[in-house]
This record gives C-alpha cells, structure tokens and sequence, in this order.
C-alpha cells in the first residue's frame, strides 16, 4: 500500500488523424508502468481529449461473454475507434447504452471525451490505434468548435517543433539543447520521413469547420472502409462522391502551379480515414470525366472547367 | 488601519505556500505611511497569473490564477460530509483520526485541468461550486435528489468536460503532484469564429 502512487499521465489533444496514423508505442518494464501512443508529430500520448460527432456505435458480445460498445468518432481529420467494456465505470456504460439509442433515432451526437490510448498489432503485422473512454459527454457545436481550434494550435506546435527539428543534429543532446521534446526524436527514428501537408490540409479543414463554413461537424460524411476487413469493397462506390470532393479540394489546395503528384493526393485522402484503393479509382474516374488534367504522368490539377 | 509596515531582519519560513515570518524584536519593524505599491491593487482580492505547467512545477504558492482544459470530472463531486472536528471528508459515516461522526455537509467540485502535458487536482470550494454551475444550494440538492449522485456528476461533465477554465486560489505541489484549491473558477466563454479567424492570420493562412 506504501508504493508511491504512480503520477497521472497528462491528457493531450490530438486529431484523429495524427493518432490513427500512429503506429509507434513504448511501455515501461514495471506491470504498472504507463504505455504510451507515439505520433508522427512527436506527441507521446497515454490520455487524449477527443472530440466528434458520434458516426457509429454497437454492442458487441465478446467470446467470453462479455459486453463491448464499440464506436467511431469523427473529427474533421478522421475517425477515432473506441471501445467501452466492462471494465470502463457504470456510467460510461450506461451513456453508451444511451447513444446507442439516440443513435438509432438519428440524432446527431457531438462527443467529447477524456480517454486512455491502446495500440495493438494484428496476426499479419497490421498496427492500429483505438481510444478507451474513462469520461465522455455531449457538448454543443461551439465547445465542439473551441475544442476543435485548441486541438488545432496543439497540432501547430507540434509540426513548427517537427518543421525545427530537421534542422538540428538527430541527437538526444541536439534536440535537448534547443528544447525541443525528445520525443520527437523517437518519432522521427521511428516513421522515417513525414509529410506535413496532409496534417496542414487537415488544419485548413478543421478551421473551416470551427468556423462554421463547413457543415461536415453535424452531418456526417458517407462512411468509410473499416479495418474490420468485412465490407469487401462496397465503400468505394457510395462514398466516391464526398472523396471526390475531397480528392478535388486537396488538390487545388496543394497546387503550386505544376500539379500534384499522385503520391501526394493518396497520402491525403488516407489520412482523411479513405481506403488507398478507393482514392485511387475515384482519382481515375475524376480523370476520365474531365474534372481534373494530368499535365505530365503522375501529376494532377484541377481542370480549368474552360 | 490598515498599517503598513516594512520588515527587516526577520526570519522566514513557508509551508505549503504559506510563509510564516517571525520577528524576534520590534526594531525589523517600521510602519511606512503610505502603502509604497500601487493603490489599484487590491490585496484582500489579488492574484498572480501563472501557466498551469509553472504551476505543477514550482512550489506550493498562494495567490495564483491558472488556466487550463478540464479533462476530468471526479465522482466524489457533489455533496459531501466533513468531519466535525477536522473537516476531512467522512468514508462510510467515519473519519480517519476521530471515528464516525454524524459530519457536516460541504460541496465540492474535485476536477483534474490539464495545459501543455502538465495536469493539477483542482478542489474548488462550495460558492465557487455553485457559481460556476449557476446553482444555488436550494437548486443543487434538488438536483441531486433528481438525478442521484453520479447522474449529478455527469451533468457537471456536460457542463465543463473539454473546456477551458480559468481558477484562482492557491497550489500544494508535493510528491503526489500538484493540486490546486480553488476558491473561484471561471469557465472561458470563447468565440470561435473569432478565434479561428486570428489562427489564419498568425498562420498566415488568410
């Protein structure tokens, strides 16, 4: 009883996005040791605030049987998944009994929540990212908005820290020297090169949501493809056309004047939650009905419409 | 009064935040005529600003404000009963040191705020409680009968879980972590199209 008391982990804001493409996580050797989500952008995360509007959420029976609520949230950048068991408190059980039913009755549900990170690796080698509620609630549009703007200058820091770091010496000491987290340096050790225009692009996004330009915060967006790997591929046709809007906005945003490449547009569209291969023959049909020029192989702008 | 004075000499010690001066004769003493800081300040009524991250970091002080994001929302807010000798919150009817005791009732909002990878208890008081969910005492216990205990907390969620609040009082920071004991709290109402409006142009994104 006289073990110190382990101090609580901090709660980050993070988009759904940074923390679904995610794939790096460290855990102390203790049993009781905190186990931490790692980003692209540095961010070392145990606990999030997250927010979004409630897209999907059931109850499952486990094969012990036990019961398991599993949900999606989406953000302007994506969706989280989260899961609430018997393990979460009885009131975060009965809020998702509740939603559930709110659900069904279409009732659009913007949820902000307080929740610990899980990372876990599939058979194949596949590694995903998922949320465990401790505390959650509905909030209205313009706290979902203000959360939404917090998360965003977070996300800001992190890339200007990003941005700094590739030019300082990759070293523990080097990072230190300058006060940049070295975290950061775990993270680019880790994910290699990172491009920062599918995070700036979902910054843009998420400002013309708080702003209220957009209504994507209370209507949601077709759905996409999930890593349940049951759907087949029935997404790619219904949801062609809000990721064609997508893949056209992406592009004129990232158009310098000589096109974007085709690397560049998929990165976008999945770390918007678009399944690669879907971006990639709504890129083709968007091509074949004029809507965009390929300029030279492999590069793409918006179509002039002349 | 009041007088001012100006101490000298005198030894200082601090406890959780508090310094505690003891003057050993009456020549550290000199009362001054006028106050020599500003006479806008209000010393009944005065804080010092300082970022939730100083807050968890320095020692324990008094007469700070802070503001941070509420991430937590404990299910021990609400109603609770205090030992009648000592005032530490009765478990089961009974207090640690002085046994059962029939208590008195207090109320206390018991939140965790957290800034920039740093985080605090936040304990704030019984009027500062109400005020901030616009309450009265009347109010909130037929609130609580409505609703029961933690159906009560949860609407404190819904009330403040994700948003920023701004709480003055004063920090105990030990080896547990920091924690701040709140005697006003200010929930920021903050525009967002303005904010996002000034982000584009820090961005340069307008």
């Amino acid at each position: 009883m006289e073990r110190a008391r382990i101090a609580r982990q901090p709660a980050h804001l993070l988009l759904a996005s940074e923390f679904g493409s995610a794939t790096l996580h460290e855990k102390g050797s203790g049993e009781y040791d905190p186990s931490f989500v790692i980003t692209k952008l540095g961010a070392k995360v145990n606990r999030v605030v997250a927010a979004g509007l409630l897209e999907r959420l059931e109850l499952r029976e486990t094969a012990n049987g036990s019961t398991l609520y599993q949900g999606q949230l989406r953000d302007p950048t994506g969706l989280h998944y989260f899961s609430v068991g018997d393990y979460n408190s009885e009131i975060m059980r009965e809020l998702s009994h509740q939603w559930v039913e709110r659900l069904e009755d279409g009732e659009p549900l913007l949820v902000m929540m307080t929740a610990k990170t899980r990372w876990y690796q599939t058979d194949e080698g596949a590694v995903y990212t998922s949320l465990r509620p401790e505390e959650a609630c509905v909030v209205s549009r313009e706290v979902y908005a203000n959360w939404l703007l917090d998360a965003c200058q977070s996300t800001m820091e992190r890339m200007n820290n990003f941005t700094t770091s590739l030019e300082v010496e990759p070293t523990m000491d080097a990072f230190a020297r300058v006060g940049l987290p070295t975290d950061l340096l775990v993270a680019r050790n880790h994910y290699g090169e990172v491009d920062l225009e599918p995070f700036k692009l979902n910054l843009m996004q998420a400002l013309d949501i708080a702003e209220g330009r957009l209504e994507a915060a209370t209507t949601p967006p077709p759905m996409m493809s999930l890593p349940t790997g049951d759907e087949g591929d029935a997404t790619s046709s219904e949801s062609g056309g809000a990721l064609g809007e997508l893949l056209l906005q992406a592009i004129a945003h990232l158009d310098q004047g000589e096109g974007v490449d085709f690397d560049t547009i998929l990165k976008n569209a999945v770390a918007r939650g678009h399944v690669r291969e879907a971006a990639e023959s709504v890129l083709d049909e968007l091509l074949e009905s004029g809507q965009l020029d390929e300029p030279r192989f492999g590069w793409f702008r918006v179509a002039s419409g002349e | 009064m009041p007088i001012t004075v100006k101490v000298t000499g005198a030894r200082v010690r601090a406890w959780q935040g508090i310094p505690d001066i003891t003057i050993d004769n009456a020549e550290q003493l000199e009362v001054l005529d006028a106050p020599p800081w500003d006479e806008s300040l209000d010393l009944a009524n005065h804080s010092v600003s300082v970022s939730l991250p100083d807050v968890a970091a320095d020692p324990s002080r008094v007469g700070i404000e802070t503001t941070g994001m509420v991430v937590s929302v404990r299910e021990d807010s609400g109603f609770i009963m205090r030992c009648t000798e000592c005032r530490r919150v009765l478990r089961d009817g009974a207090c640690f040191d002085h046994g059962v005791n029939e208590g008195n009732e207090d109320v206390r909002l018991r939140l965790v705020v957290d800034e920039a990878g740093a985080t605090t208890a936040v304990l704030v008081n019984k009027e500062a409680s109400l005020a901030s969910l616009s309450l009265t005492y009347d109010e909130m216990k037929s609130k609580v009968e409505e609703l029961g205990d933690i159906g009560f907390v949860q609407l404190v969620r819904e009330h403040v879980l994700g948003r920023s609040v701004n709480v003055r009082g004063r920090s105990i920071v030990d080896e547990q972590g920091a924690m701040i004991l709140a005697e006003a709290m200010q929930i920021s109402e903050r525009d967002a199209q303005m904010r996002a409006s000034e982000m584009r142009t820090q961005w340069g994104w307008s």
